[in-house]
């Protein structure tokens, strides 16, 4: 059985490993170098196929043991998994310095391995791995496209209409039309493209109401738009119709 | 509300990890929840949600998402940068020590200088086999030659000729430059001396390599 995994979830209980990635484990283990990396040449859906959660777990193991004939038999596999992750999700079509950001990622994620302060990190590698790799890449996008936290900005230069009652507050007739960002919608990347050049605060707004937020409560404990954004419930309508101004011929089309 | 008091006791990566990997997906509620645990980190944990709002509607929930098919007959020089720097890394810790004591043998001789077991014999051997110009062996052997450029064709086939792994020789041409670490001994107007790295291309052109053998390394 693999080791025990060191990483809490929110709650303060133990990750564990799903069975089907701790029996990838338990099979791969018992493999020598040569067999290692007959399954290793294995795709998605063959029998004996090993899971990038494995493959973290392997090569693990690999550094701690400094097992070069196992290192090298993972790595090139995992890098490459990693490699087709990147260019799907971060691909010069959204972009223009993705090459740059693709290595970064890449080598953040391979520098996790040496880090003493660090390495506990991987565990969330072996529990779900494009999920966490997900988490990194964002991480590489938000260093080189940082986001201004518009609540604070707000926040300090205060809202005029902050202050102002926010429950009678009508939201504007196209506001009540917006329409969930469909995720059938052939054109999601036009919709998301011409979403990226909307006004961060626009944006934000858009987004946060696309995550289920309510623009206003009369309930003091409820976040809000209105109250993440530290504008009032009249704003956020104004800066969600502006949005759906700008979107709606790609909501039409969709 | 009953907020509870602010707490820093996890790494803010951790939390970003711990919503990334949050089997219910990506939510009001769900990031509400986090906020609650984690009330200092409320904006960089509603920016993170966003963020992770819009990889999902672009490329689809990441569970859903189909392991890639990879090719594993090319490399790409990504990889091949990132699998180099990896190898440096394993070989400066091992020889820093902040790696566990290793259970195997330690650093193997293949992730040092390949070319440092060489004598002269073996390495004028080496020349040969590889048909190329004493000063071109010797720009490998000294790290003289930008790893970024080296085609991967000509990788392996060094790689087989010294018996160590691509990778590992990649490792030792991403490497700072070296002179004279190996156990050859040439007159001067055959050793390279320490300067800016050479394209592979430059490296080839300028080592005093016939025109067939030019040819070959570049059409590689």
């Amino acid at each position: 059985m693999a080791r025990l995994l060191t990483k809490h979830r929110r709650d303060g209980s133990p990750y564990a490993r799903p069975r089907s990635i701790e029996e990838a484990i338990d099979g791969a283990l018992k493999e020598d170098i040569p067999g290692l990396a007959k399954r290793l040449k294995l795709e998605k859906g063959q029998t004996g196929y090993l899971p990038s959660e494995c493959l973290v777990h392997l090569l693990r193991l690999g550094v701690g043991a400094r097992n070069l004939d196992q290192i090298d038999a993972v790595l090139v596999v995992l890098t490459k998994r990693c490699e087709a992750n990147l260019q799907a999700g971060m691909g010069d079509d959204r972009f223009p310095n993705a090459a740059e950001m693709q290595q970064e990622a890449l080598d953040e994620f391979l520098m996790l391995f040496f880090e003493p302060e660090q390495e506990a990190k991987l565990d969330f590698f072996e529990i779900r791995f494009n999920q966490a790799f997900r988490a990194l890449r964002i991480g590489v996008i938000r260093r080189h496209a940082p986001r201004p936290l518009m609540r604070s900005l707000t926040g300090v230069n205060g809202d005029a209409e902050a202050s102002q009652s926010t429950s009678d507050d009508k939201p504007p007739d196209r506001a009540l039309s917006v329409p969930a960002i469909q995720l059938d919608a052939c054109n999601r990347s036009e919709i998301l493209a011409a979403a990226e050049k909307l006004e961060p605060e626009v944006r934000e707004a858009l987004w946060l109401q696309h995550l289920g937020y309510e623009v206003e409560s009369k309930d003091p404990g409820k976040r809000t738009i209105a109250r993440i954004q530290a504008v009032s419930g009249r704003t956020v309508w104004k800066r969600i119709a502006q949005a759906v101004e700008t979107l709606s011929p790609y909501f039409q089309d969709a | 509300m009953n907020m509870p008091t602010p707490q820093f006791t996890q790494p803010l990566a951790d939390v970003f990890y711990q919503l990334s990997l949050d089997e219910r997906g990506i939510s009001a509620e769900v990031v509400d929840e986090y906020v609650r645990s984690h009330p200092g980190y409320a904006d960089e944990l509603t920016d993170f949600a966003i963020a992770l709002a819009i990889e999902e509607l672009r490329g689809g929930r990441e569970a859903d998402v189909v392991e890639p098919v990879i090719d594993h007959a090319r490399q790409s020089a990504m990889v091949s940068v990132a699998i180099s720097r990896f190898h440096n890394r394993l070989y400066n810790a091992g020889h820093a020590g902040t790696l566990d004591k290793p259970a195997v043998p330690a650093q193997p001789a293949e992730t040092a200088n390949p070319f440092l077991p060489l004598d002269r014999a073996a390495f004028r051997q080496f020349v040969k086999q590889l048909d190329v110009s004493t000063a071109f062996a010797c720009k490998l052997r000294d790290r003289l030659i930008d790893p970024f450029t080296i085609p991967r064709a000509f990788v392996v086939l060094v790689s087989k000729l010294l018996g160590v792994t691509p990778e590992s020789l990649l490792a030792h041409f991403a490497g700072p430059m070296v002179i004279g670490a190996t156990a050859q001994h040439y007159k001067a107007d055959g050793k390279p001396s320490i300067g800016k790295s050479e394209s592979f291309p430059d490296a080839v052109r300028n080592s005093g390599l016939t025109d067939a053998q030019q040819q070959r390394l570049l059409t590689l």
